[in-house]
């Protein structure tokens, strides 16, 4: 899981507002970090991590965290991922145990599978509040540290009861569900003394995903069409997938893509924070040509193209971000910074686990 | 030496433009109405990291923010992982030795490294684990695709004689279970289940001839018990599911496909290799028992026939090849026919109108002519007078090395038959013909006969048989090969 570069950023405002409305002034994102770089960084990590089964993972995952937060730059200052490998690491050797017990039980006992998932499911609300804490308390610009300050029986009712609601409605409560959960998520962050809010309405989730909804079938169907005639073509016999199940794989990750994209934008667009805005741009299709040619490039490269592909979508999405800011962002000032860094370094002791693989 | 930096306060999110430098153990900032000296001693940074900007944190939460790495460098401890790290990061020849490292581990890895490992792991579990982690998926496979065998008792307890007979050479002939299933919607098949199962579908006994095939995908079944397949695949793929969870998390942006279709192949791999090994199982089993492995070639051959296309084991193409769980079976029918070289091949005459008329006039054990093995080229003749015949039968056979027979039969009218089929021995001393097809027509004739001889003595140029059964000689001469055969 990987939430994007920024999330939900905040931006200060000024003294007073004058008697013109400001003009807000554009800061686009940009991403600066070089394909070449990164992949010296990824490869010497991943071996590293190789030779040492997985435990140097930890830390590579903070090197990789800190390369991308440090190469995105917005309104003239980079941002910071500022989070230790130990905590990770105890996230990952639990994260790695309950994959194994969940894997494990697939083969042992498939008839108990459904019961892990579901106690899995009673514990998401509280991992995913953690894991929010924990990535906004180890993000930081300009020196501030962004934090979140949603409460966990909040999480409860978007994460765990409204799901409920779906099977009744017939999945029509599926943007209802997610509109709560995107506004939790954005909701709870501050930074810099201001709350981030979040003013998109339940109506444009039904839009967006009535948007979705439309693009999923045409990939569907288009995928269905060309993946069956590619395979057809190529074989002249079905092979172990079918045409219908390479089309369903092909059109599933178009669709994630597609979606990814748009619940950012949407996202980005509505949120604020003391006046200032963002301008998402990204577009379904870029991101899916994107998603399209790098499987392509990393499949064929045995997976060497990993850094360029990533160092590509990372610049990508910088690149249709943009801060409209309603005053300098200098004006952020963090009164509650002090507090929140001595409560974050004392629950860092025992709980501060990021669950994340 | 100055460097630009930018101080902040940590109150505010304004920097103040500065410039820095070392000098005698103290950290020199100087910008706009700010000057500050610090020492040296104690500070943090944040480690190096490519070229992204790095924060010095001064004491009472001010911080120092700089581009120019090698001079923070200078302000705090160049030891540490991650110091390490970064400096290997930077170093063209740690980049090419992680390259190659992790290359060959991953590639080691999954090719051997895991294989191993589930090897060593299933083989130091008791048999009984796989029971206990295969009996769910038995009891799911038992109430949805199979149901109670349809075969009479008779054919059941032919096979399950068959069945002892060849598992009580091995050491836990006890754990072994021959079961029936009819199998509603799939092609004929044969599966080793957990806790010592095989289970054989109707489909597949309908479809066998002869003994040997039964026996030969028995061996191969078996093979899968005792290479411990089943615990040994569960522990792979779970190894191969986990860690490419792992990758996937640990690569963001990581698509479906990008984790999925290498797991896909490396599952199949893994799947090809246990049908491999346990084809090997089979024929050295087989020849044990000197029954050639080529009867698996032939019940393979006609099981791909019977399936049509639409089976993994019919792809023949090379790029599906890997997409499949089954080597091509072609593949393994030419492993099968090399392991039964030195073996005599399936036998079974397939009798033209002529073979049939004469062993319905010699009845069940007639006293047809037969070659041994040692006879397999080179033409021979033979001559014998059946009962209810006029006079004497004289036979031409050409065998060629593959074991198909050419006959040519002249009666006592002088009338002449040709017919092609296969000879096979069941032992080395006892020839066996089947008759079975009309080698023009391909249909279904004298199907079942069984003739056996017992092979008295072999020269060069002569071969002697008894009939065990009648106890009448002949004998067979080799001749020059006569135009047309």
């Amino acid at each position: 899981m990987e939430p994007d570069p920024s999330p939900g950023q905040d931006l200060p405002e000024t003294a007073a507002p004058v008697a013109p409305p400001p003009e807000p002034e554009h800061h686009r994102f940009e991403f600066r970090g070089r394909a070449g770089e990164y992949f010296r960084i990824w490869i010497v990590n991943v071996a590293l991590s190789v030779l040492t089964l997985g435990i140097f993972s930890a830390w590579a995952k903070v090197r990789r965290e800190r390369w991308f937060y440090g190469n995105t730059w917005v309104a003239g200052a980079p941002f910071e991922y500022l989070a230790e490998p130990l905590p990770i690491l105890k996230g990952r050797a639990v994260a790695v145990l309950i994959l194994i017990a969940y894997v494990g039980v697939g083969q042992v006992a498939p008839l108990v599978q459904p019961a892990l998932l579901i106690a899995l499911g009673i514990a998401t609300p509280w991992l995913v509040y953690k894991g929010l804490q924990f990535r906004a308390r180890y993000s930081g610009w300009r020196s501030l540290n962004f934090s979140f300050t949603g409460a966990l029986r909040p999480a409860i009712n978007v994460y765990f009861w409204r799901w409920y609601a779906l099977i009744p409605t017939l999945g029509l409560a599926f943007p209802w569900i997610r509109h709560g959960q995107t506004r939790y998520t954005v909701d709870g962050h501050r930074f810099g003394g201001e709350n981030v809010t979040f003013g998109a309405g339940t109506g444009s989730f039904y839009r967006l995903y009535g948007r979705v909804s439309l693009t999923v079938l045409v990939l569907l169907v288009l995928a269905l069409v060309g993946v069956g005639l590619l395979a057809w073509a190529l074989t002249s016999r079905p092979g172990l997938l079918s045409p219908q199940q390479s089309g369903f794989v092909a059109g599933f990750g178009g669709v994630i893509a597609a979606y990814a994209a748009l619940i950012t934008g949407l996202t980005f667009n509505s949120a604020s924070i003391a006046g200032h805005r963002f301008r998402s741009s990204l577009r379904a299709r870029d991101v899916l040509g994107l998603y399209f040619t790098n499987t392509l490039a990393v499949l064929a490269s045995l997976g060497l193209l990993v850094p360029w592909a990533r160092v590509r979508m990372a610049r990508y999405r910088a690149s249709h971000l943009a801060l409209l800011a309603a005053g300098p962002p200098e004006a952020f000032r963090s009164s509650e910074r002090r507090a929140e860094g001595a409560a974050g370094a004392e629950t860092a002791d025992f709980m501060d686990v990021d669950f994340s693989l | 030496m100055n460097h630009r930096g930018l101080l902040y306060d940590g109150e505010s999110a304004r920097p103040v433009p500065v410039t820095w430098q070392v000098s005698a153990g103290v950290l020199l900032i100087r910008g706009e109405a700010v000057e500050r000296q610090v020492p040296v001693s104690g500070l943090r940074a944040t480690s190096r990291l490519g070229s992204i900007r790095r924060v010095v944190y001064l004491p009472g939460g001010a911080q120092l923010h700089s581009d120019d790495n090698d001079a923070v460098d200078q302000l705090v401890s160049r030891r540490g992982l991650e110091a390490v790290t970064d400096r290997l990061e930077r170093h063209a020849v740690a980049v090419a030795a992680s390259l190659v490292v992790t290359v060959g581990l991953v590639g080691w890895f999954f090719a051997l490294g895991l294989p191993w490992l589930a090897d060593r792991a299933a083989r130091a579990l008791p048999p009984e684990t796989e029971e206990a982690i295969g009996g769910q998926v038995v009891r799911m496979l038992e109430e949805t695709v199979l149901s109670a065998t349809t075969l009479d008792e008779e054919t059941q307890a032919r096979y399950r004689a068959l069945f002892d007979d060849f598992v009580a050479d091995l050491p836990d002939a006890g754990r072994y279970r021959l079961e029936f299933r009819y199998m509603n919607g799939h092609p004929a098949n044969a599966f080793a289940l957990p806790g010592g199962m095989v289970v054989f579908t109707d489909a597949l006994i309908e479809m066998i001839e002869e003994d040997e095939e039964f026996l030969a995908i028995l061996a191969h079944e078996l093979g899968h018990h005792r290479e411990r397949h089943l615990t040994r695949s569960v522990l792979q793929s779970s190894a191969v599911v986990v860690l490419g969870t792992l990758v996937a998390g640990d690569v963001s942006g990581a698509t479906a496909v990008m984790i999925g279709l290498p797991t896909f192949l490396l599952e199949n791999h893994y799947s090809r290799a246990f049908e491999s090994e346990a084809d090997r199982f089979a024929f050295a089993a087989l020849q044990e028992r000197g029954i050639s492995p080529a009867w698996f070639a032939r019940i393979m051959e006609r099981l791909e026939a019977g399936q049509g296309e639409d089976t993994p084991e019919a792809d023949q193409g090379s790029l599906l090849t890997y997409a499949s769980t089954h080597p091509p079976t072609a593949a393994r029918v030419a492993v099968a026919l090399e392991a039964g070289a030195d073996l005599p091949p399936p036998g079974r005459l397939i009798a033209d109108r002529e073979v049939a008329r004469l062993a319905a006039a010699a009845g069940p054990e007639g006293a047809v002519d037969a070659i041994p093995p040692e006879a397999v080229t080179g033409c021979l003749t033979g001559s014998f007078t059946p009962e209810g015949e006029d006079g004497p039968v004289t036979w031409v056979q050409r065998t060629d090395p593959d074991g198909t027979l050419a006959i040519e039969t002249t009666y006592a009218d002088g009338t002449v038959g040709r017919s092609r089929g296969y000879w096979a021995l069941a032992d080395r001393s006892l020839v066996e013909y089947v008759a079975g097809l009309d080698a023009d027509s391909g249909a279904e004739s004298s199907a079942g006969i069984t003739y056996r001889y017992r092979l008295l003595a072999a020269g060069p140029d002569r071969l002697v048989y008894r009939d065990p059964e009648t106890g009448d000689e002949s004998d067979a001469a080799r001749v020059a090969c006569p135009d047309g055969l």
